[in-house]
């Protein structure tokens, strides 16, 4: 079952395309990734698709329900990490997430998530005193209390060890299993590579691929051994590269 | 969302709005504590409860005390304290995160602003209540007249506030653009220097400066006169433009 579908998604500021009639639909259960440098275009999609920005033009329909037009119902079933997001520095963990949970009408349990997450010993701490790795737990958990049924991470591990990562993956997968469809934003091919059921790959504001990482690695020939070789293959650069 | 829904959430940002700004001592600091200090101190002055014949025989204590206090009471809360919270969370993504949830970032602007009036009821209770039963200030002669300017204060002088806190990008931002607004205001106001030592001008000026002719109408009801009308055309004219302009420019980020 289809859970987004966008359609010729197209949004220029002024005499600059951002986003040029880009085109895919994410399924119920499925972790898609939405991969590219940045500057493609990533952030700029998954705000239209959220409803945080306004298309130039296209269609977009989120469980239905199009973003710009019908944002009420967009809010109650989307959760959105998105980056560079932060709270004020005196609000307490446990604060943030029972003020969260309010604005939905069937929310999830704050003090469960809390736990879920790894965070229940945090509770009472406020934002500004939290390690990287517990703001971006506290993001999810954000992401989550309303009991989305389509959860949307821009660049979620950015910032974060090596371990902090791996957490964060299994923390998504975990999302997954429960049933909640995940949109991905990375510029982190090897995240998306192990994270994705099937991966749009965006550069210059234009889809230049979408399939399984698999099947995308498979196609960029015989000594392609990652999504990286793969983009590599396709454009002639390098994101690890771009981004290092 | 419906309006049930609506009310019970700005009343939960409210009170968590009020707890944060609490939490910030350097807030309550300049909102309640320093226009009770300037009272006290102020008002301690040797023959300021005796009449003046510089303020044409009224006295200080009924005057230029009290109306200073008030006024800086809502100048700290109205165009300090609002504008640099919100352009804070502004800045921060606070606002921005909030508007993919079914709340709604204007929500936060109106509990940040009910919040700031409820501390600034607080002030004013408390330098009435001390002002009156400790120093020798009067009750307001023109009770009416003060309720009027109390109201027309919030209205024009949050206004502004509002308009600031809606537009404001950042937080350095905020910082320079809340004294541009506040420093020339509180100038005219007689805030820096009290207006008896300045040259006439200055009052005519400030008469077109919502902050001045909300301390000049304060003045005037506190010793029985009434308001003047180009007070309450400035607060007028501030007012509207203030709001409209608050919720056209409004911005999430």
């Amino acid at each position: 079952m289809t859970v987004i579908e966008v359609s010729k998604l197209h949004k220029r500021y002024g005499k600059r395309v951002a986003v040029e009639d880009i085109s895919f639909t994410v399924n119920e259960g499925e972790i898609f990734g939405i991969v590219g440098p940045n500057g493609a275009g990533k952030t700029t999609t998954v705000e239209c698709l959220i409803g945080l920005r306004k298309p130039t033009r296209g269609r977009i329909g989120v469980l239905g329900h199009d973003p710009q037009h019908e944002p009420g119902p967009v809010r109650e079933r989307l959760g959105v990490q998105l980056q560079d997001g932060q709270l004020p520095d005196k609000l307490r963990v446990g604060e943030a997430l029972e003020l969260y949970a309010s604005f939905y009408r069937s929310p999830a349990d704050p003090a469960a998530l809390l736990k879920e997450l790894t965070l229940d010993q945090h509770r009472d701490h406020p934002y500004k005193k939290l390690s990287g790795g517990q703001k971006q737990r506290l993001s999810i958990a954000l992401a989550l209390v309303g009991n989305p049924k389509i959860a949307v991470f821009d660049e979620l591990t950015t910032g974060l060890d090596p371990n902090g990562r791996r957490v964060t993956w299994k923390l998504i997968e975990s999302v997954r299993d429960r049933g909640v469809t995940v949109v991905l934003v990375s510029h982190f091919m090897e995240e998306a590579e192990r994270l994705c059921d099937r991966v749009a790959v965006i550069d210059g504001g234009r889809v230049i691929a979408l399939d399984t990482p698999a099947r995308l690695v498979a196609q960029a020939g015989k000594d392609s051994k990652n999504l990286d070789d793969a983009f590599l293959a396709l454009t002639g650069r390098s994101i690890e590269e771009m981004e290092a | 969302m419906n309006i049930a829904m609506n009310i019970a959430m700005i009343r939960r940002l409210t009170l968590m709005e009020l707890k944060l700004n609490l939490r910030d001592w350097s807030a309550t600091a300049f909102g309640l504590v320093l226009p009770m200090a300037l009272l006290v101190s102020l008002g301690s002055i040797p023959g300021v409860d005796q009449p003046d014949p510089a303020l044409d025989g009224r006295r200080g204590i009924d005057t230029w005390v009290p109306s200073l206090s008030f006024t800086l009471s809502f100048a700290m809360l109205a165009w300090f304290m609002l504008p640099v919270v919100l352009s804070t969370y502004r800045e921060k993504g606070v606002l921005r995160r909030l508007a993919t949830t079914p709340a709604r970032p204007a929500a936060l602007l109106a509990a940040q602003l009910i919040a700031n009036l409820l501390m600034l009821a607080v002030s004013l209770i408390a330098v009435g209540a001390v002002g009156m039963l400790v120093l020798d200030v009067s009750v307001p002669r023109n009770m009416p007249g003060f309720v009027v300017v109390l109201s027309l204060g919030v209205l024009s002088l949050f206004g502004v506030g509002l308009l600031l806190a809606s537009v404001i990008p950042n937080q350095r931002a905020a910082s320079g653009i809340t004294w541009m607004v506040f420093a020339p205001s509180a100038f005219l106001a007689g805030i820096y220097v009290p207006t008896q030592f300045l040259p006439g001008w200055v009052a005519k000026v400030g008469d077109l400066t919502p902050l001045a002719a909300f301390r000049t109408g304060l003045e005037d009801v506190w010793v029985g006169d009434s308001l003047r009308v180009q007070h309450l055309a400035v607060f007028l004219v501030t007012t509207v433009l203030a709001w409209m302009g608050a919720v056209r420019f409004f911005r999430n980020s």
